[in-house]
């Protein structure tokens, strides 16, 4: 093809061209399908929900027990030590952990310089209730499901 | 215009006749894998959990599903049950391969799942309802 054309003319279809077009859709195609097949992250949205209910029931004046969760209306069995959510309530000494208590340490790691995707995303809240100050932190690392064939 | 000057020409309208080719063949490509199933079905699943998160008993939810509607007509894919609700999971299904499944925390109970026609200025949207009730 590019023998078709004047030779002293400068040549606009060669073999290099179609190289470099070759490139760039490699790239696109590449970047989209990894940018699409990755997950779609609420992590972050999930863990300020869960904040905001926590907060919600102890502003209602629901005490700290076993029954905590189940008052607040959570469902419970997402809450035990190997789930994927993890709340912990602190007022003054007192201490509350419900859900994986091993997000407590990634959330702090989280917190400093080290940025991982495998990490929860967490939310820190403090709030106060008749006069005494509340710390709440929650974390998700729910990723969600594929599931062959339906 | 002699010769040498006509092939110059053909060789720039080729040149920017291609180019368009292939860069609007790229945009038809991001914009159809935006839209794809995997991309949806993790979307209402995502999206329908944090609404069901967010809610009260007593709370009826509409979404609007025309984007679903459209993949799952695509893929030949019966689109009235396209939503289901298992074990605290919600579960969206908008091909015969596969479903994405995502869980919500909120202690509740997911009733009346109706999807259902509505025309407005004589457009159709497709729009799912249901209801979050008390355990």
């Amino acid at each position: 093809m590019i023998k078709l054309f004047n030779k002293k003319a400068e040549k606009l279809l060669t073999i290099w061209w179609f190289g470099v077009l070759a490139i760039i859709g490699a790239g696109i195609v590449l970047g989209t399908m990894l940018f699409f097949s990755a997950h779609i992250d609420i992590r972050q949205l999930e863990a300020e929900m869960i904040s905001e209910k926590v907060a919600d029931c102890l502003n209602n004046g629901i005490e700290i027990n076993e029954d905590f969760l189940t008052l607040c209306g959570f469902e419970k069995s997402l809450f035990e030590e190997n789930s994927d959510y993890f709340i912990m309530i602190s007022i003054g000494d007192e201490t509350h952990k419900f859900g994986r208590s091993s997000f407590e340490t990634e959330c702090g790691i989280k917190k400093g310089l080290i940025k991982s995707k495998y990490y929860p995303e967490c939310i820190e809240k403090t709030i106060e209730i008749s006069g005494k100050k509340i710390d709440i932190l929650t974390g998700s690392n729910y990723r969600g499901e594929v599931i062959a064939n339906g | 215009m002699n010769k040498r000057g006509q092939y110059q020409i053909l060789e720039e309208v080729i040149f920017i006749v291609l180019n368009i080719i292939f860069f609007g063949a790229l945009l038809i490509f991001v914009v159809k894998a935006s839209a794809g199933t995997f991309v949806l079905e993790q979307f209402y699943a995502k999206q329908i959990a944090l609404m069901i998160d967010g809610a009260k008993p007593g709370t009826i939810i509409s979404l609007n599903v025309d984007d679903a509607y459209g993949v799952a007509k695509k893929n030949n894919f019966e689109f009235t049950n396209f939503v289901k609700v298992k074990d605290n999971k919600i579960i969206v299904q908008l091909s015969d391969a596969r479903a994405y499944s995502y869980g919500y925390f909120n202690d509740i109970k997911i009733d009346n799942i109706v999807y259902s026609d509505v025309e407005e200025n004589g457009k159709i949207s497709h729009i799912l309802t249901f209801q979050v009730e008390e355990k």
